[in-house]
């Protein structure tokens, strides 16, 4: 019998909730303090700035503000998650990375239909971990630019 | 005596380089200019033999800056200094009087020679 | 196999043929162009005679038949160059344009037919050919381009004065050899009357000119035109003849023995063939060494002042400005290599052109200038499909018929101009008619039934405004544009397109006496000489390119500069009263501040002056996108007044303010920085 097939999700803690990614799509993790964080003026809300990344530029968003989430202030513990998806770059603010979980495929669930904080549509699963309820995130809606109006009116 | 030049261009180092040059050569630098007005300024106060002049600048480009000399004093005796591709530039200076010119990068002889041939001109 | 050998040389035939034909076809326009060059005949002679052989050898008669003919006229035409009229020219294409469709057939593999239309072609060459050349020249005149007639001429006309033909040769003086040309030029059109000059039109002539020599009716003697030569000449090499010695040969045999020797010279040049990602590779490195380039000039700054004993930081501060220099070459020879210039598509357009204008009934002289301009090879290629467009509405909609011409008193041949050349960071390619022009009026009545504006809105627009008017989508359709006498078809494509590639689009028009539409292109320049701004504790990158001044403001000045114009404030700056910008408002990030420094900028002549906080210096930035998610189009959209980012010598990144950007979104947003008077 063919072994449970795991993935590895990269949790972290957003407004007292804790989330997951798929450590694939993961390129790395900074330290906020590392880099400075470049404003952009007249960009939505939720974009917290750029940086630079070797060289290229790219944006951070704060997932915080996107969910509409209680905002926690920054502090040491602040991260930036640089995320990948079919070559395009983007950095999630995020309160504070956790761990590195493995996760059977199976233990993630459908996601509720009323799940009430953050918006469906950015998460592929709830996973079950011992006690713990991880909400799995799906980075390619995030970055999908193909989901341009259910973010304009997130982002609103 | 040892002509006296004034060298107009927004680039220190581009100044430094010429600057070295032409006084290993003898000549004496008289004024050095970071723009178009400052050239004019120490052209009038000064009153140059010959003046290298870079056409890319700020607040007043060379080509502005060599027409109004040449119109404080019609015998001056200004050499462009250009990057590549900068033809219609050097038309247009030619045209309004302008000695000659010279094509950045440039090799020490060639700078000497130029000068050289405007003041004997 | 013998089917299989056949397909073979019926694949290299085509091949062969399609060469031939190009080339056949460029030298039947240069013809048209410059008359009888001897090279230009011998050209055409060798391609139509190659084409005649293996046509021959496989069996494809017409067209053996057709370029033997071809080789007959073309062979009359190099003893007697003077022959050459329109109905040969016409020829010739009627003959290329058949030869074009037999191919075709070949390829096809459609038998041969019996063809009227190559009979009646063959007839007409048989007449030419049987008739007895009228002129002849002599040698000699022809080695110096001068005919017979012109020589005598010139003898006549100037028993007084001297003719000389003088000869440059440019050795040491590899770059911008047209300049130097034009500087000649220059000098001896004080000395004397220049007659001719090759290359023709030397004054409009750009880039490589090893060789180039002017006819030059004189009062002087040699030695006063040598003395004035000299003047601009350094190390060079010149010969001076004399009429005699053009009717000796002398001359003749020189100028012919140096242009071989170029052209040899030009053949042998090397190169080889880089995947263009290799270059954009190359491209990214250099610019990261721009980038550590500007940090350690900025470090030097620091060393300067403390360690003025330190031996090492004084080596360190003499080392910088040199890997400055070296960085600042090396980023323009990668730029260069991927540089084209214009002239490769220019080629394109006298085909084109020609066959606009015979479907319209135009009679059209296309002109060229600044060929050699160069632009990115990738800017290059998305720019010739607009042009296409632009060419094609010149000749349909603004040149008019001959007789419309005439009736106006205008020439009956139009003229249509493609011209480019460099200004500042940008390059312009021009698309320039002698045609009826754009009536403003008309567009403005056009724009008000399309509900594009509203009546108001049309009588406080300018003409200017009004022309760009064209530009916008659903202006015009193809039935509108006939009545209109004007432009438009797809006029908006042509602008998104343009706009893709960061460019710009300008129309201007007169009407009655033409239109002109620049197509204004950033050079790619990567790198650039930009202004450092500092706002509210942020860096801003703007362009030099767009700014025309600086102005400190402090309490003493600051009355004096700002005025307050119906609410808004105001600058004047030499005589234009420009709109206010306060960079801190504008951006939405917090109070003003009172003092600070005004940024001039401007661009296409709309001018601005930006207010911030601090000045921080010129420095060359590395020009980045905002990435894959800000942008028009893009997830997260435009961001206004931000045209891009770039790395500060710390590794943050700074952003490039788009004066442009700034200008429009002012204009259309102009209440978010409308500004009650402070009343100080």
């Amino acid at each position: 019998m063919a072994k449970n097939q795991q993935i590895q999700l990269v949790t972290f803690q957003l407004s007292g909730e804790e989330y997951g990614v798929d450590i694939l799509r993961i390129h790395e993790i900074k330290r906020l303090k590392e880099i400075g964080i470049t404003h952009v003026p007249r960009a939505p809300e939720f974009v917290e700035g750029v940086i630079n990344l070797r060289g290229d530029v790219i944006p951070v968003i704060d997932l915080g503000k996107r969910f509409d989430l209680e905002n926690k202030k920054v502090d040491k513990e602040t991260r930036i998650i640089v995320v990948k998806q079919e070559d395009k770059f983007i950095g999630l603010l995020v309160d504070r990375v956790n761990e590195v979980l493995n996760v059977d495929k199976e233990a993630i669930d459908e996601p509720p239909r009323e799940i009430s904080q953050v918006n469906s549509f950015f998460i592929s699963g709830i996973a079950r971990y011992n006690e713990r309820l991880v909400i799995v995130l799906d980075i390619g809606n995030i970055l999908s630019p193909r989901e341009n109006e259910e973010l304009a009116k997130i982002a609103r | 005596m040892s002509a006296k030049v004034l060298v107009v261009d927004d680039a220190s180092f581009m100044r430094l380089n010429l600057k070295n040059i032409l006084e290993s050569e003898g000549f004496e630098i008289i004024g050095e200019g970071t723009n178009g007005q400052e050239a004019v300024q120490l052209y009038q106060a000064e009153k140059p033999d010959v003046v290298t002049m870079d056409i890319t600048m700020p607040e007043m480009d060379g080509l502005a800056a060599m027409e109004e000399i040449m119109e404080m004093d019609p015998q001056a005796k200004v050499i462009m200094v250009s990057a590549m591709g900068q033809e219609t530039y050097i038309k247009k200076a030619i045209m309004s009087g302008a000695k000659n010119f010279i094509v950045k990068p440039f090799k020490k002889e060639k700078i000497i020679e130029t000068l050289n041939k405007v003041l004997a001109s | 196999m013998e089917n299989i050998d056949f397909e073979k040389f019926k694949k290299l035939f085509l091949q062969e043929a399609d060469e031939q034909l190009e080339i056949m076809e460029k030298a039947v326009m240069q013809l048209e162009e410059n008359g009888g060059e001897r090279e230009i005949i011998d050209e055409f002679f060798r391609m139509a005679h190659s084409l005649k052989g293996s046509a021959g050898s496989m069996g494809y008669t017409p067209i053996a038949n057709l370029t033997h003919e071809m080789e007959n006229v073309l062979d009359k035409l190099r003893n007697s160059p003077g022959i050459l009229s329109d109905d040969i020219i016409d020829l010739l294409f009627i003959s290329l344009d058949t030869l074009k469709h037999l191919r075709e057939n070949v390829e096809k593999g459609l038998p041969e037919t019996e063809n009227p239309e190559i009979d009646h072609l063959l007839q007409r060459f048989g007449e030419i050919t049987s008739k007895d050349s009228e002129k002849k020249e002599t040698d000699i005149d022809k080695k110096i381009y001068l005919t017979s007639q012109e020589l005598k001429n010139l003898k006549e006309k100037n028993q007084e004065k001297n003719v000389f033909f003088i000869c440059f040769e440019l050795i040491h003086q590899k770059e911008m050899q047209s300049m130097v040309a034009f500087l000649v030029l220059n000098n001896l059109k004080d000395e004397g009357e220049i007659i001719k000059t090759y290359p023709p039109h030397l004054d409009e002539v750009e880039g490589d000119l090893p060789f180039f020599s002017m006819l030059i009716c004189t009062e002087k003697q040699t030695d006063e035109i040598s003395r004035v030569i000299g003047q601009s000449l350094e190390n060079e090499e010149f010969k001076i003849y004399t009429l005699e010695d053009i009717e000796n040969g002398k001359s003749g045999e020189y100028f012919q023995e140096v242009k071989e020797s170029f052209s040899q010279r030009g053949e042998s040049r090397e190169s080889i063939r880089v995947d263009i990602e290799k270059v954009d590779q190359l491209m990214k490195l250099v610019g990261e060494l721009v980038i550590d380039k500007e940090r350690l000039l900025e470090i030097s700054k620091g060393i300067k002042a403390n360690s003025r004993d330190n031996l090492e930081a004084q080596a360190l501060l003499q080392t910088i400005p040199h890997v400055d220099f070296i960085a600042t070459e090396l980023h323009e020879s990668v730029m260069d290599i991927r540089m084209y210039p214009v002239g490769s598509i220019f080629k394109r357009f006298p085909r084109l052109v020609r066959d606009i204008s015979r479907q319209t009934g135009k009679d059209v002289k296309l002109k060229f200038s600044g060929e050699d301009t160069e632009l990115d090879r990738t800017i290059l290629q998305e720019v010739f499909d607009p042009l296409v467009h632009l060419v094609r509405n010149a000749i349909d909609h603004g040149i008019e018929t001959p007789d419309r011409r005439e009736k106006e008193g205008k020439p009956s041949q139009g003229l249509l101009a493609l011209n480019a050349w460099q200004e500042e960071n940008n390059i312009i390619i021009e698309v320039k008619d002698d045609g009826a022009g754009v009536d403003p009026e008309k567009i403005k009545s056009r724009a008000l039934e399309k509900g594009l504006i509203t009546a108001k809105e049309g009588e406080e627009m300018d003409s200017e405004s009004l022309l760009e008017l064209i530009l916008e989508p659903g202006f015009s359709t193809s039935e509108t544009v006939n009545d209109l006498s004007g432009r438009g078809v797809g006029m908006d494509v042509v602008r998104t397109n343009i706009e893709k590639l960061d460019g710009e689009v300008e129309i201007t028009s007169q009407p009655g006496e033409g239109t002109s539409i620049k197509i204004v292109l950033p050079l790619t320049l990567a790198i650039v000489q930009a202004l450092m701004v500092r706002e509210k504790g942020n860096d801003y990158a703007i362009p030099l390119s767009a700014i025309f001044e600086t102005i400190l403001v402090n309490k003493n000045n600051r009355r004096e500069v700002i005025k307050t114009v119906k609410s808004r404030e105001v600058v004047t700056w030499r005589e234009q009263v420009i709109p206010l910008i306060r960079l801190g408002e504008f951006f939405q990030l917090g109070n003003s501040h009172e003092e600070g420094f005004l940024i001039i900028g401007g661009v296409k002549g709309r001018m601005v002056a930006i207010m911030v906080e601090g000045v921080i210096g010129e420095q060359e930035i590395v020009v980045k996108s905002l990435g894959d998610f800000m942008g028009k189009d893009k997830l997260f959209g435009e961001i206004p007044g931000i045209s891009g980012a770039t790395i500060k010598g710390n590794g943050e990144v700074a952003l490039i303010l788009d004066i442009q950007g700034i200008l429009k979104s002012f204009k259309k947003g102009g209440d978010s920085v409308e500004r009650q008077s402070t009343g100080c």
